[in-house]
């Protein structure tokens, strides 16, 4: 399992990380309801999981928030099909960050490349909407590989 | 944002995350214009949406809420809602069984929309004729993505 999530050392960047193993008790039959346990790094983190069908569950950490230790809540979906960008598709995209909205328009130019028009509300004033090109000039300087920025996952 | 890294779970759809301090987590799917392109008059019907509160801004100073919104085809909308959130005293402010009526203004034919005439920027994107995302609370200092489904 791949896995990309935030640090927490202080950075504050996302990093990816490999080689996170986990265990989960069988769901309850009637509710879905099941927990699960996963391990990276050595730190071990519980979840409580809610089936909504046979290939999407609801989550929630159930450790006590602690100073390396976060509260999350999140959901997770079985892949299926070809995990691919359709070149000259259109999709739209939506995030929200510590004190920040983002919400945008990407369109796929090739195999490796898009365009993004994106708008972005930082503490409630919006920032001028902004473009980004994807591979940017400086990636392909630096020999940049697209499938470190499209990489599927479990 | 930094440039994002996304996580497929099928084509053209997926988690992303941000790679800046910002620590932003949202989803991308793909847009499904209707033929000629979108315009105040895509939606019609009843459409619903829930905020769901970031948890580690516990309950902010703007209010959150669940809404069935009806669009008319036309370009007017009528919201019944309740919100909740921020505090008057010790208690905390709710607002129950609210009503009002709207409409959507100009949209452009590559579905990006403002829902806030005042707000001075884009703050919502058609995504198909039955999903909409905007950034609810625009103009508070804790801005939500507010995802509105038929």
């Amino acid at each position: 399992m791949e896995g990309v999530i935030n640090d927490g050392k202080g950075s504050g960047l996302s990093t990816p990380y490999s080689g996170i193993t986990g265990t989960y008790a069988a769901p309850d039959p009637t509710t879905g309801r099941f927990t699960h346990t996963t391990t990276l790094n050595g730190v071990t983190a519980h979840h409580v999981g809610y089936l909504v069908s046979s290939s999407q569950f609801l989550e929630l950490s159930t450790d006590a928030l602690a100073s390396d230790t976060s509260v999350l809540v999140g959901a997770a979906q079985l892949q299926s099909g070809s995990l691919s960008l359709t070149t000259g598709s259109n999709l739209v995209y939506y995030a929200t960050g510590t004190e920040s909205a983002e919400l945008g328009l990407i369109n796929v130019t090739g195999s490796t490349s898009y365009t993004a028009n994106y708008y972005e509300d930082v503490s409630g004033k919006p920032e001028s909407p902004q473009t980004r090109l994807v591979p940017t000039p400086s990636m392909l300087m630096a020999g940049w590989r697209p499938a470190a920025q499209l990489a599927p996952c479990i | 944002m930094y440039p994002p890294v996304f996580y497929l779970t099928s084509p053209n759809k997926g988690f992303m995350l941000g790679t800046g301090v910002g620590v932003y987590v949202g989803q991308v799917e793909p847009q499904a214009a209707p033929s000629g392109g979108f315009s105040s008059t895509s939606l019609s019907g009843t459409f619903y949406d829930g905020d769901s509160e970031v948890v580690s801004e516990a309950v902010s100073a703007e209010m959150i809420g669940v809404e069935a919104l009806t669009f008319d085809g036309s370009g007017g909308l009528d919201i019944v809602g309740d919100y909740i959130g921020g505090y008057i005293g010790t208690e905390v402010n709710q607002e129950v069984d609210q009503t009002n009526s709207t409409s959507l203004g100009m949209v452009n034919s590559n579905g990006t929309f403002s829902t806030n005439s005042t707000y001075g920027q884009i703050n919502a994107i058609m995504i198909s004729t039955s999903k909409v995302v905007n950034i609810d609370d625009s103009t508070q200092s804790n801005p939500i993505i507010q995802v509105i489904k038929q």
